[in-house]
């Protein structure tokens, strides 16, 4: 029973060779000692830590007594490894897309877990920057703040270096022809001076703007100020009507500045904007406060003083609200834990990813390096140390790994620049710039990749156990030894179910994208805006207001609200059918349902098929409850029968009251006006009058050019509602077009990955069973002369390959099986199930895809001659 | 004799050799006398590296024995000291008793 062999050969790799024998001796002699000891275990863990322990030794001695340059490569070292380089263009290009793709895709993790996790505030004491979380109170004024409590908080929290506060500041611009919805904020007017901004133009905003009566200001972001003024220097002194108000232009900030919600304008936070002076009860809602804390003070002594601070103030306060704040960094994401884990897990995943791509490619180099035994036996004949080897091939793989990781830090800035530029509203901490902490994270995972996929390699080539080398680089074996067939099956299995998926997303989502609609989308303009918080009886008076408004733009034939649109999908609650009475109730089954107002169906440009629309009566109070179903529901739920006079209702467990069903009379049936795109099987919905909405949208049907209605729109509702925010006006063919890009990112993610690792698998196949015929010449050749039949040699050189491609197959299906199974949880939309061809087709490519690659060595094996063969060894 | 002298595991390791005599010292009886004499855990890591260094400086010297079946069939490597290790050591003890000089046998308490 000898010492452990992996012991053996981490000490052949880093003894000089005249103290080899002696220490292999005595790691072998002191293994035994153990072993009469102890149990087996323990030995095996005492001689090999003592092998590493020698190891590090002699490292350690040659490198601070001599011998540096037995480490670092020399001159000639790195002009080979570029050449060699050059040479095999397609199994380098190969390696270094493959590694590209892995380094890329986890800087890209790392860099968006820092951008979030780990992000630096740009202000000047950005670290000590904290905000109040409001915790929950009895009676939800949570958020409410009065004027005399901010006072005594901002006098007596001698924890915070300053305490300011906010208020969302959203607004439009009225303009002479046109309206633009800006994003705003009311700041105190003190806080430039510990934000530290200076103006391009002009003034910040000073602590006399916030008095009572003084002039209304504005101070501008550099973008709004370039977009709308073109980058006037008059612009100060401009008068802007934002939301009604009217105020002076006094400054220009540069794009740079950003707090605290990246805003276009920022506007003094009034004194007046918190309540009367001297009253509790007016105590507003909405404001946020946040400020630096002093050197020393962490959230926890801060939360802990404001905590005191607030008993205080309500004991001696009459009437105040029992209010308590948590202090946090202003950067905290809410469940920041849960994200922390996610954004943890996608990384360690992908980084789990790159070590199996650089296992691949460490496959691939083996093969290379077995071409080139001849030349290491001239080198180690020659005098070079296994350890010069090893440095050598790893210097090779490091050139490849160079090669990917440049590629892979112009990808991932790009990409990160991309994400910066489509993700709008992002908090203005975060930067998704890769930063010097992202450039040293590429450069360790290079170094280990490389590790993994050069140096492991090496020690195989270089190792003096030329028959277990033969063994372990046979296919099957390869760069990581037996656990190398379960990868390779794996990586077939995750590549057939990763395209298998890819392929039915892509399906889905054509189809989802095709789906038509049978609605004139392109006449229709749509937005969306938020009347929540007016109270039903309020926003229902402003919608009606804006609806006339709208109606009244020449060219505008009809307009309606309601809480979706076509092609974005509403709930779909279990809805039930009343039979005819004394039979029992029909099962409750999911349909889509649309609150909307008189008006919208025809903004959609639908008729009604029988009955009647929805009427401005349905929507007085105590009116009869009523619905309009479209065709698909009568054909599902009523068996094509007359619906008219039928009565529904909602068997949502969520919203049902105690008491008797209320129930809809059906008066009215619409055609199908894509209720569920994508999903046939919730095509069956209904519409019922709008009573409650927060967030609704609004559809008008125009004569002409639907986009050219824009201006118009903005403006009309402007005048009735300034302080509305359209959001999102766009022609009705681009409604859920967010859908549509973010299930197509996912389908080109999943898609990429599993044509990275079909690449891989074919690649590794190919060079794995070439390395096997390279080696075994002599023993085909003797085959061959001795009669073996073609099919014979085939067989032998390309059988196990085809086992493992087999079975990864056949793992793949099942794996892409149970994927598709999870898909309902994956995808917004339902994608088509009636797709059963789709996985073993992509298995059975797979499968052909690598027979074609092993085949390809097996037929060279085949021009073998039987003398070249006895020959060549 | 070494113009820096020896530090103070190298002096352990010639005496070792010293004590265990010529062609009987190797790795695994030097750490093996150093632990029974000094109680000290000698690792046998720091003792490669350290007779290397001597052999470089040219106080002890090294040949392989003969092969042996519980050694994998491998030879140990044999030490001798060298007439100026010898002188080395003599130097370090001449250094030694001259700082030691008069002083008082030091008590557990004065550390």
């Amino acid at each position: 029973m000898s010492a452990p062999r992996w012991a053996r050969a981490l000490l052949r790799l880093c003894v000089p060779e005249p103290r080899l024998e002696d220490v292999l001796g005595d790691l072998d002699e002191m293994h035994h000692r153990r072993l009469a000891a102890g149990n087996r275990v323990s030995a095996w863990v005492g001689t090999s830590a003592e092998a590493v322990a020698v190891a590090a030794a002699f490292l350690r001695y040659r490198w601070r007594d001599r011998d540096r340059g037995a480490f670092l490569p020399s001159l000639p070292e790195f002009r080979l490894a570029l050449r060699l380089a050059r040479r095999q263009p397609v199994l380098n290009v190969t390696a270094v897309l493959a590694l590209a793709t892995g380094l890329g895709l986890s800087t890209g993790a790392f860099t968006l877990m820092g951008a979030f996790l780990f992000p630096t505030v740009p202000l000047p004491a950005g670290d000590r920057l904290v905000r109040f979380m409001a915790a929950p109170s009895p009676d939800d004024q949570r958020g409410r703040m009065s004027r005399a409590r901010f006072a005594a908080l901002k006098r007596d929290a001698s924890v915070l270096e300053y305490l300011g506060a906010y208020r969302d500041g959203t607004l439009n611009i009225l303009g002479e022809d046109d309206v633009e919805p800006v994003r705003g904020v009311y700041l105190s007017a003190d806080a430039f001076r510990v934000l530290g901004y200076g103006p391009i133009l002009g003034r910040t905003l000073l602590p006399g703007d916030a008095l009572a009566g003084a002039p209304p200001v504005v101070v501008l972001r550099e973008s709004l100020w370039i977009r709308r003024f073109g980058g006037d220097p008059d612009v100060l002194g401009r008068v802007l009507d934002l939301g009604g108000t009217s105020r002076q232009v006094v400054g220009v900030l540069p794009d740079d500045a950003g707090f605290p919600n990246t805003p276009d304008i920022w506007m003094p936070l009034g004194t007046d904007a918190l309540g009367a002076e001297g009253t509790e009860g007016g105590a507003v809602a909405g404001i946020g406060l946040w400020g630096f804390l002093r050197p020393g003070a962490t959230p926890e002594t801060a939360t802990a003083r404001i905590e005191a601070l607030s008993v205080g103030y309500e004991q001696a306060t009459d009437g105040a609200l029992p209010l308590r704040f948590r202090v946090v960094p202003f950067t905290m994401v809410p469940q920041g834990g849960l994200m922390q884990a996610l954004l943890a897990g996608m990384l360690s995943v992908i980084v789990a990813v790159l070590l199996v791509i650089a296992a691949n490619v460490g496959n691939l180099v083996s093969a290379r390096t077995a071409a080139r035994r001849g030349e290491l036996a001239v080198r180690t004949a020659l005098g070079a140390s296994r350890g010069r080897l090893v440095v050598q091939l790893f210097l090779e793989v490091l050139v490849l790994g160079a090669v990917a990781a440049v590629v892979a830090w112009g990808g991932t800035r790009s990409a990160m620049g991309w994400i910066a530029r489509s993700v709008d509203e992002m908090p203005f901490w975060v930067d998704f710039t890769p930063g010097p902490g992202s450039l040293t994270f590429l450069a360790a995972s290079t170094l280990l990749a490389c590790v993994v996929a050069g140096v492991l390699p090496a020690l195989r080539a270089t190792s003096d156990h030329v028959g277990a080398t033969l063994r372990a680089t046979a296919w099957g074996g390869g760069a990581l030894g037996r656990g190398g067939a379960a990868m390779a099956i794996l990586q077939v299995a995750a590549s057939v179910a990763l395209l298998g998926t890819a392929l039915v997303a892509v399906r889905g989502l054509d189809g989802y994208a095709r789906a038509k609609v049978d609605v004139p989308t392109e006449r229709i303009l749509t937005t969306g805006f938020w009347v929540g918080g007016r109270g039903a009886d309020s926003a229902g008076t402003l919608l009606q207001r804006v609806e006339e408004a709208t109606a009244r733009i020449p060219g505008v034939r009809s307009v309606g609200v309601a809480s979706a649109l076509p092609r974005i999908d509403p709930p779909a609650p279990p809805v039930v059918v009343e039979s005819a009475p004394g039979a029992p109730e029909g099962e409750a089954r999911p349909a889509p349902v649309v609150q909307a107002r008189p008006g919208f169906l025809e903004a959609l440009g639908a008729g009604a098929v029988m009955g009647r629309l929805l009427a401005p009566e349905d929507l007085v109070p105590g009116a009869p409850r009523v619905a309009v179903v479209n065709e698909s529901f009568v054909r599902k739920f009523l068996g094509g029968g007359n619906p008219l006079g039928r009565r529904i209702r909602s068997a949502d467990p969520r919203t049902d009251e105690a008491g008797p069903p209320l129930w809809r009379e059906i008066v009215g049936v619409v055609p199908d006006l894509g209720l569920s795109v994508g999903d046939p099987e919730l095509a069956a919905g209904y519409y019922v009058p709008m009573d409650d909405a927060a967030w609704v949208y609004m559809a008008l049907h125009v004569s002409g050019d639907a986009v050219r209605f824009t201006d118009p729109l903005r403006r009309a509702v402007a005048e009735v509602a300034p302080d509305l925010i359209l959001t999102r006006v766009h022609t009705l063919d681009r409604a859920g077009q967010e859908n549509v890009t973010a299930l197509g990112m996912i389908a080109a993610g999943l898609t990429v990955l599993g044509g990275m690792t079909l690449l891989l698998s074919l690649a590794s196949t190919y060079a794995l069973v070439a390395f096997t015929v390279s080696r075994r010449v002599r023993e085909i050749g003797v085959r061959v002369a001795l009669g073996a039949s073609g099919g014979n040699v085939v067989r032998s050189v390309v059988g196990r390959a085809s086992l493992h491609l087999a079975a990864g197959g056949a793992l793949g299906m099942a794996l892409g099986a149970v994927l598709l199974q999870l898909k309902s949880g994956l995808f917004v939309f339902r994608v088509p199930s009636g797709d059963p061809w789709v996985l073993p087709l992509v298995a059975a490519l797979m499968v052909a895809a690598g027979a074609a690659a092993s085949w390809i060595p097996a037929l060279r094996a085949l021009r073998i001659s039987p003398v070249e063969a006895l020959r060549s060894e | 004799m070494g113009k820096q002298g020896l530090g103070e595991f190298e002096l352990l390791v010639l005496l070792a050799v010293l004590r265990l005599g010529n062609d009987q010292a190797h790795a695994v009886s030097i750490v093996d006398e150093i632990r029974a004499r000094t109680g000290r855990d000698a690792r046998r890591s720091a003792v490669y590296v350290t007779l290397q260094r001597l052999e470089a400086k040219g106080l002890v010297s090294t040949r392989m024995g003969e092969p042996t079946p519980e050694r994998g069939g491998k030879g140990r490597r044999l030490v001798r000291i060298e007439p100026e290790g010898l002188a080395a050591v003599r130097a370090t003890q001449e250094a030694l008793r001259n700082m030691w000089g008069d002083l008082a046998p030091l008590r557990p308490a004065d550390r």
